[in-house]
């Protein structure tokens, strides 16, 4: 049973696998071309915590965060599983090492996800009254963004 | 163990291989191999395959291409088996081809064909383009082309199985009992029809381009159980193999231009051959380097000369000659795009082998009377369709045709033969050397012993021959087997044991050596790769004829009582003439 | 004649419990290549190293082994080329017969796993097919393979998964794919198509880097890759 599972490999053929690869990879240069975009050359002064923030909470941007989440986490969770593959033998810890990498992406799957959904513009001015305050204001004056 | 099998074929090259393919749509077949059948030494040819296909040089018909290899053969070929052979040979080509052979291709997409020393229209009017081709491995996409054929007909193939004996009796073949290199083991192989397939004995020469399995297997287990071996003394010398090691460096480099130069910096080619100069035939550029060689012209004094292509400019090396760059930084350690590479002569072919007609069938007699259940076709067979010099790319030409009638004719036969029952001591003798070996333990080594025997063949038996050498070759190699008798092999393992194989090849190469040498001795003339210095003419009147040699206890009787075919099927045959270029 | 270490792996099922390093000093000539010493040593000092050996100029394929940790043809390489101590250890990923050699029919079985022969129903022509020189090219080098294996034991996915295909059956693969003459892709598609086909190839590049006759089966498995998700959707 155990060595079936460590056999299972990346998924039943292997094509579905390697083309979802190559999407969620074509996807996250979009993504990382988009970024780039949006924050050095469309943001038409300097970046502020609030104008971030307010761009981040809008729906359309939180609609491309949620695809690039998915996308980067399934396309690291499956390089690492391929990795696994190729260099653990043993069933047993190729089995736990894979639960273990689809584990990781699965909760930070849960928490990115939070993270986006629950994002508000309001959200700096709750934060200002934690300790953090001080240094925010200070990278804030300092125009950099976060 | 015993495997019974309709057919047993030994060798897995083109010949075997072709042979096979054949068999195995209609019969149960098996394929013993010393090596993986992809690792078979028809593989290493380059060149290419000569068939008159005309799709380049249009008039090229079947009749010039029997009429320069019967000239080639220095009129000692058998005709009717030569005008077999190229008359069947554009059908065999376009065959591997529907089979999925890589060829390289001309403009208009047919297999694509090039010039070889020897091939001609008009019976030698001008260079024919003849050479059938893919790149500069032709044998290699032919081998891999036949294995995959073999594959998808579920040929039985038995690996690493080094043959030690050969059964027969009453005139009839009955199958071969062989050792399992991988596990150990002797294993008994019978059928109703035996063939071999088992290369040449270019091992017996200390400088050969040949592998090292090629350890003329086949010639040593036929003359064993009583059979006859023929022209023998027929080696071909190549004029470029890489000094010491023999690797073939290709016509080619001799082709496009390269020089070859004595230690005076001089191409003495010149001295022999003034028009032709370094493109003249293999046997006589060869003799001439020897010559240089032997009074001491040669690189340093030593047994090299030079060919020199670094005139030709890294450009055109790198286009046409892009393999010798490799080969010889590989393998010589040289850069010819800025210096000459060091070569001499290597035991490049063996024209003799065991006796069959064009039908593959092995013969035994003068007046080639058959066996029965026993084929040979390729380099081990000689069914003299080179007869004393072989053309360049006749030779793949001869293993897969007559690997391909083999096959046929064994088809046909089959219906005929009954499963023949195995004598009783049918293992009696493989068991008896097996034995011998793992337990004989005297002071000689296996590699010492193959060393002086393939110096000594090289040095007294090779491009130039006399009666002298002949005679001392002769003793030493009685004193070797002698010699052999008290070896000890390392060894005792059963699995995997190469030190045994090793052993029993050499065992074979001191076998047939002595037909080599005898023969050479005996026929006191010279013809194509056969040159004796006392007997520097060829004589047509007393050697027109094959060479027979049989092993009687610790000596060889030979006889020159079997005819040249002069005659071809249809064609009336070409006369004797002068062969010269 | 300058003398040097050979370091050689030792392991012979039948007696030993555990392999072994056996240290051997061999006088060396100038343009010996590693093939040449190990014959010095079989034949004149110990017969028991065991390899396999035939052609001894790179086209049988018989001699591939792992020479100071990288996969390459014993016959092929100069001894003068390599530094130190030379190192070397039968392929690795296969099961070891005895010292160098190794147990390669998991490898053959592969290739007969992809049906290497042309697959085309089609009546003979009564001469030869036509290709063109450019549709030639198609095949690329694929056909200079020689089978030697250097490629596929130094692949991780092999290493990791015995039944994965393996970079030289694939490159057969491909050279009968991108053969203009073959209509076979249907029926070699169930063992590309498969997690221990195609897809188990990750572009670790071993492959190419292996290769004795400078092949790239990396990008020719790509290509093929690319071609079967064509032929799919």
């Amino acid at each position: 049973m155990l060595k079936m599972l460590a056999r299972t490999g990346t998924g039943s053929g292997g094509s579905n696998a390697w083309v979802l690869q190559r999407i969620s990879g074509l996807l996250l240069v979009v993504a990382l071309f988009l970024h780039y975009l949006f924050l050095h050359f469309l943001n038409g002064g300097d970046v502020t915590w609030n104008e971030v923030t307010t761009r981040l909470a809008s729906p359309l941007f939180k609609t491309i965060d949620l695809i690039f989440l998915v996308s980067v986490l399934f396309h690291a969770g499956q390089g690492l599983v391929i990795n696994i593959h190729d260099y653990i033998h043993r069933p047993a810890p190729r089995v736990i090492l894979v639960s273990l990498a689809w584990l990781l992406m699965i909760v930070l799957l849960i928490t990115g996800t939070v993270t986006i959904v629950t994002l508000e513009p309001g959200f700096l001015q709750e934060m200002q009254m934690g300790q953090a305050a001080g240094v925010i204001d200070a990278i804030q004056s300092q125009g950099v963004a976060l | 163990m015993i495997h019974r099998h309709d057919v047993i074929i030994v060798g897995a090259g083109l010949a075997g291989s072709r042979a096979a393919v054949e068999i195995g749509q209609v019969a149960d077949v098996a394929v013993l191999s010393k090596v993986y059948p992809s690792r078979s030494h028809s593989g290493a040819a380059q060149g290419g395959i000569a068939a008159s296909l005309a799709n380049i040089s249009k008039t090229d018909r079947w009749e010039y291409h029997m009429f320069d290899t019967v000239k080639g053969s220095d009129y000692l070929g058998d005709q009717d088996a030569i005008e077999m052979m190229v008359r069947e040979a554009p059908e065999t080509v376009i065959e591997m081809e529907h089979w999925g052979c890589p060829f390289s291709r001309t403009a208009e997409g047919k297999i694509a064909q090039r010039k070889f020393g020897g091939h001609t229209l008009e019976f030698g009017k001008e260079a024919s383009l003849r050479a059938c081709y893919s790149a500069d491995y032709t044998g290699h996409v032919l081998l891999h082309t036949l294995h995959e054929q073999c594959l998808k007909h579920n040929v039985n193939f038995y690996s690493e199985f080094q043959v030690l004996s050969l059964i027969f009796r009453d005139n009839r073949a009955i199958g071969v009992v062989a050792l399992d290199m991988v596990h150990g083991g002797l294993h008994t192989f019978y059928g109703r029809a035996v063939m071999f397939g088992m290369g040449g004995y270019g091992r017996a020469f200390s400088i050969t381009s040949n592998a090292h399995a090629n350890t003329g297997d086949g010639l040593a287990l036929v003359s064993r159980v009583g059979l006859p071996v023929q022209d023998m003394e027929f080696v071909q010398f190549h004029p470029t193999g890489l000094w010491k090691s023999g690797i073939l460096v290709t016509e080619g480099a001799r082709g496009e231009g390269g020089y070859l130069l004595n230690n005076e910096k001089r191409r003495f080619m010149e001295d022999y051959a003034p028009t032709l100069m370094e493109l003249a035939p293999r046997d006589m550029v060869a003799r001439a380097m020897q010559q240089e060689i032997d009074e001491g012209r040669g690189i340093n004094g030593e047994d090299k000369i030079f060919i020199d292509v670094t005139h030709l400019g890294e450009a055109k090396l790198m286009e046409r000659l892009p393999q010798i760059t490799e080969l010889a930084m590989n393998f010589a350690g040289v850069d010819p795009r800025k210096e000459p590479i060091p070569i001499q002569p290597t035991a490049h072919y063996s024209m003799g082998g065991i006796p069959a007609n064009a039908n593959t069938r092995v013969t035994f007699d003068e007046k080639r009377t058959e066996t029965v259940g026993f084929y040979a076709a390729g380099e081990c067979s000689c069914i003299s369709v080179h007869g004393a010099n072989r053309l360049g790319t006749n030779s793949l030409l001869e293993a897969l045709l007559f690997g391909r009638r083999s096959g046929k004719q064994i088809v046909e036969d089959l219906p005929n033969l009954e499963f023949p029952t195995l004598p009783a001591d049918y293992e009696d003798a493989a068991r008896e050397e097996v034995d011998h070996f793992k337990n004989v333990s005297g002071k000689e080594k296996v590699g010492t012993i193959r060393k002086e025997l393939q110096e000594t063949m090289m040095l007294d038996c090779g491009v130039f021959r006399s009666e002298k050498q002949l005679v001392s070759q002769k003793a030493k190699i009685q004193e070797l087997e002698d010699r052999f008798k008290h070896i000890t092999v390392d060894d005792k393992s059963d699995q995997f044991n190469t030190d045994l194989l090793e052993a029993i090849e050499l065992g074979h190469l001191l076998e047939f050596s002595g037909a080599i040498v005898e023969g050479a001795l005996a026929r006191q003339e010279s013809r194509g790769g056969h040159y004796r210095k006392d007997f520097p003419k060829r004589d047509d009147e007393k050697f027109l004829k094959h060479t027979l040699a049989w092993r009687k206890g610790a000596n060889w009787e030979l006889t020159f009582d079997k005819p040249v075919m002069l005659q071809g099927v249809t064609h009336k045959g070409f006369e004797p003439m002068e062969r010269k270029y | 004649m300058p003398k040097r270490t050979f370091k050689i792996f030792r392991f012979n099922p039948e007696t030993d419990s555990k392999p072994s390093y056996k240290t051997y000093d061999v006088e060396c000539e100038g343009w010996w290549t590693v093939l040449d010493a190990l014959n010095e040593i079989k034949w004149f000092v110990d017969g028991t190293v065991t390899y396999r050996r035939s052609c001894r100029h790179g086209i049988c394929g018989s001699c591939a082994m792992m020479i100071n940790g990288k996969n390459d043809l014993a016959c092929e390489l100069q001894i003068k080329t390599l530094k130190g101590t030379i190192t070397v250890d039968p392929l690795p990923g296969f099961e070891i017969y005895r010292d160098l050699a190794v147990n390669m029919d998991p490898f053959y079985a592969a290739l007969k796993r992809v049906k290497p022969w042309l697959i085309n129903n089609d009546p003979y022509p009564s001469k030869e097919r036509i290709q063109s020189p450019e549709e030639f090219k198609l095949m690329g080098d694929s056909i200079a393979c020689i089978l030697c294996a250097a490629c596929t034991s130094s692949c991780p996915s092999f290493w990791s998964d015995e039944q994965y295909l393996g970079p030289a059956a694939l490159l057969k693969a491909y050279r009968y794919t991108f053969d203009t003459r073959d209509k076979g892709l249907g029926d070699r598609i169930d063992a590309l198509d498969n997690k221990h086909g195609l897809w188990r190839c990750h572009k670790i590049t071993n492959c190419y880097h292996a290769c004795p006759k400078h092949l790239n089966p990396t990008e020719q498995i790509s290509k093929l890759q690319r071609r079967i998700i064509e032929e799919k959707m």
